[in-house]
């Protein structure tokens, strides 16, 4: 499908800092081609800001292309937005119309409180696997030989499913 | 002066390390705990090399700017680790994996440091399964492996096209262990900021909260850089968005040599350029090239016809096709080496029969029809159906591949809206990995005693070239086998030093440095955005120091960034405060870094006057296009030293590399 430009209309969640009440606030972009990612998206709005001498918004992300885990949006109500089986990073703007308005938040939990504007503090979730949740064996190496134990290519495949 | 002791073994290759090892000082057990070690980035090389610090007994403060260490770029690695297990029985050895390594870095890399690496490798499959590592196995639930560029055996080992990511949680558990022990302080959301020296040691580092704005002083009796590579000096790379150079930049401001800054990887199959928003490039993993294949039309007409959507791929019949790197090297085809793809890629748009419609024209296909089609008849053949229609084989090969590559089909898919299983990939070269970076001995020390690097943050171990699934392997080797012993050596004079205070002369100085820069970026009155900034000097760097570069070229790019720096500290905004966190601000100070690392490399690929590896100088190549290197002249590490704010005043050293054990040949791939 070939690209083409639309217009939105963005409502965003701004918070100073973890102290501070925050709100909704209202943005227009203009001219965000479709093949554009979501993230790139906020990058436009972005420039656009501090061209204008405004704060930017801040939001986590990293690798984008969809597998540190780092970005972490709330897209029109849902998880890393209207697709499925991605991460907020591999959303693009051929998934909405010219003219919508999209309504980005941070993570909605009790457990990880908002740092900054859409960026939230998820250190419980690491504290949570410091506690036991990973595999207590010594990192010297001096183990068998990796061929020793054979796993059924079935069981494999699976535990491989289960840790993506 | 020159500081560059290599400290290379002496004996024979395959003894060097056993003997350097039995020789190496240790620090007893129960004098461990009375060590601290920073390490700074927790990816595969700085998280390996945290935990099995920790758990060997020593004091770990581990730091990284994300909000968890499990978000280190390395879990972007895709298609696999090589290791010499010869499970396959295809002819591999220790010596091969160490002769292909060599001959893959065009004969620019340290021989004893690669043979070390391949030594070590098959210990780090074990140590990787024993974790619970998910490989990928076959029908007998024995490890499966595939072949990467390069090379002619299938000695890479991988879970699907997610490999680093698998690797990276395993070095993480370990890593959570020790978190959870107290063994290891982890600082997540913190950026090192600069290195203190006291006495001529490496003793600690300043670092940024990046939530709260804090300035920390952290104290060390040893530091480990592992904060990976700088190819976001292009700003369009396949490495994070927040990777960046400064931890390795600032170590080398305070005497840390950086070697061959100019040798950087631009790896061939990438997703091609959408448009000017575009913030990064993804990677198409090289283990595709072992099912895809490479072509553009034969025709310029067809390449036209296809950019301007009259024609598609499919449309194009078989002998109308140019499988290029099949045709010009035989004996590798579509596996030749990463540099060596990428200039036959750029070969053929130059000369107009690039496919993707882009500012650029830009694109080459990536094809996978064949392989379906000879897989859908294997699989059919092993089911017992021997005159399978076509029909059924291709949906069986369709299905072969979503077993090897589901994820990597399905990201090409989310982003370019097109179906790899219907219609072939289109990819072009981009910027992936920097075998430059900083000097360091066969201790992994760098130039300032006490401060180590290990991972893509130094350069000993891939010369000018590094083959697919070699860096995986030599992160883990660095942090769970290599460091580990050499540390302590450095250490065991450290037993009764104690702690190291963080109120001395040195850590005011270092603190007052970074709060300048700072302020200075904070409260100065410019009117564009870092981004800008970054976009242009990414601009000048894939122009100029990309994949062919030239005398004229280079000295244009040298003057260009000098100017852009000046304009930047002039001119750059960055809004808010320094008291919260604030992305425009760490922006900052990883740009300014990066401009004058750009100014390096660009002086160092001026300097080279011959072409090897990743670094291709025009006026330097064959009649057929190769590299032609100049083993008379350029056999040597350019090791810099940092000389002040001007950057053209740093002083290159030579570590003049002696090969022993291997000849220097042409390196073909025919």
């Amino acid at each position: 499908m070939a690209s083409k430009n639309i217009n939105i209309t963005l409502k965003i969640w701004r918070q100073k800092n973890s102290k501070a009440k925050g709100q909704m606030e209202t943005y227009k972009l203009n001219n965000v081609s479709t093949d554009s990612s979501f993230l790139e998206m906020l990058d436009q709005l972005n420039e656009q800001l501090i061209e204008e001498g405004k704060e930017p918004v801040a939001f986590d992300h990293d690798c984008r292309e969809g597998i540190c885990g780092m970005c972490s949006l709330y897209i029109n109500g849902r998880p890393h937005g209207p697709d499925r089986g991605i991460t907020t990073c591999q959303l693009h703007m051929r998934m909405f119309k010219d003219g919508e308005t999209i309504y980005v938040e941070p993570w909605r939990s009790v457990a990880f409180p908002v740092i900054k504007d859409l960026i939230v503090d998820r250190s419980s979730f690491d504290r949570i696997q410091q506690s036991g949740g990973f595999v207590s064996i010594n990192t010297s190496g001096n183990t068998i030989d990796a061929n020793s134990l054979p796993v059924p290519k079935k069981d494999a495949d699976d535990a491989f499913d289960a840790a993506t | 002066m020159s500081k560059l002791d290599s400290k290379i073994p002496a004996g024979d290759i395959s003894q060097k390390w056993s003997n350097h090892k039995a020789h190496l000082n240790l620090v007893a057990p129960n004098n461990r705990d009375r060590i601290e070690i920073i390490v700074v980035g927790t990816g595969l090389a700085g998280g390996s090399a945290a935990a099995t610090l920790a758990e060997l007994g020593y004091k770990v403060k581990a730091f990284c700017y994300q909000d968890s260490p499990r978000r280190a770029h390395s879990i972007a690695a895709q298609g696999g680790i090589n290791a010499a297990k010869n499970y396959k029985g295809d002819n591999d050895s220790i010596y091969r994996l160490f002769y292909d390594t060599v001959k893959g870095g065009d004969y620019r890399s340290r021989e004893a440091n690669v043979h070390r690496l391949a030594e070590e490798s098959a210990n780090i499959i074990d140590q990787c399964v024993a974790q619970g590592v998910p490989f990928a196995r076959d029908y007998g639930g024995y490890l499966d492996n595939r072949s990467f560029g390069g090379v002619q055996v299938s000695r890479t080992f991988y879970a699907k096209g997610q490999t680093g990511q698998q690797l990276l949680l395993g070095a993480y558990s370990a890593m959570n262990h020790q978190i959870g022990l107290g063994r290891i302080q982890m600082y997540n959301r913190h950026e090192m900021l600069d290195l203190v020296v006291v006495d001529g040691k490496a003793r600690g580092i300043i670092a940024r909260n990046l939530v709260t704005g804090e300035i920390e002083r952290h104290s060390a009796h040893a530091v480990v850089i592992a904060s990976g590579g700088y190819g976001n000096v292009y700003f369009l790379s396949t490495n994070a968005m927040g990777s960046n150079v400064t931890a390795s930049w600032k170590i080398h401001k305070k005497g840390a040599y950086f070697a061959n800054p100019c040798y950087v990887q631009i790896h061939p199959t990438c997703i091609p350029v959408h448009g000017t928003n575009q913030s990064k490039l993804t990677l198409m993993s090289e283990s595709l090239r072992n099912s895809g294949r490479i072509w553009v039309p034969k025709n310029i007409e067809d390449a036209v016809a296809i950019r301007e959507g009259r024609k598609k791929a499919k449309d194009i019949p078989e002998a109308d096709r140019d499988y290029y790197l099949e045709r010009r090297y035989p004996a590798f085809g579509n596996l030749v080496p990463r540099d060596v793809a990428s200039r036959g890629a750029k070969e053929r748009c130059d000369a107009g029969f690039g496919i993707e419609n882009n500012d650029t024209k830009e694109g080459v296909f990536l094809d996978f029809s064949t392989e379906i089609m000879k897989k859908g008849r294997e699989v059919a053949y092993a089911n017992g159906n021997h005159n399978p229609s076509d029909a059924e084989v291709e949906q069986l090969g369709k299905k072969w591949i979503e077993d090897k590559y589901g994820n990597l089909f399905q990201m090409y898919q989310k982003i370019t809206d097109e179906n790899p299983y219907e219609t072939p990939m289109k990819i072009y070269p981009a910027v992936h990995y920097t075998m430059g970076g900083v000097w360091v001995d066969y201790n992994l020390m760098s130039t300032i005693p006490g401060c180590f690097v290990a991972g893509e943050a130094n350069f000993s171990d891939h010369g000018a070239n590094r083959l697919g699934a070699s860096a995986l392997m030599q992160g883990l080797a660095d942090g769970y086998f290599v460091l580990p012993y050499t540390i302590a050596d450095y250490l065991a004079a450290d037993i009764r030093t104690g702690k190291i205070p963080t109120d001395s002369p040195e850590f005011d100085q270092a603190e007052k440095a970074v709060k300048d820069q700072i302020n200075f970026f904070i409260n100065n009155k410019g009117n564009r955005s870092v981004d800008s900034f970054h976009k242009e000097l990414g601009h000048i760097m894939w122009n100029k120091v990309g994949m062919a570069r030239n005398e004229k070229g280079l000295r244009e790019a040298i003057k260009e960034i000098a100017e852009l720096r000046e304009e930047f500290y002039k001119n750059v905004f960055v809004p808010g405060t320094a008291d919260e966190l604030n992305p425009e601000l760490e922006k900052a100070t990883r740009v300014a870094d990066f401009m004058e690392l750009g100014q390096l490399m660009a002086m160092d690929a001026l300097q080279r006057n011959e072409s090897c590896g990743g670094h291709f100088r025009e006026e330097y190549q064959t009649e057929e296009g190769e590299a032609l290197r100049d083993d008379e002249n350029f056999t040597f590490v350019g090791a810099w030293e940092y000389r002040g704010e001007d950057i053209n005043q740093e002083v290159m050293h030579k570590e003049e590399l002696k090969y022993e054990f291997i000849e220097l040949k042409a390196r073909s791939y025919k």
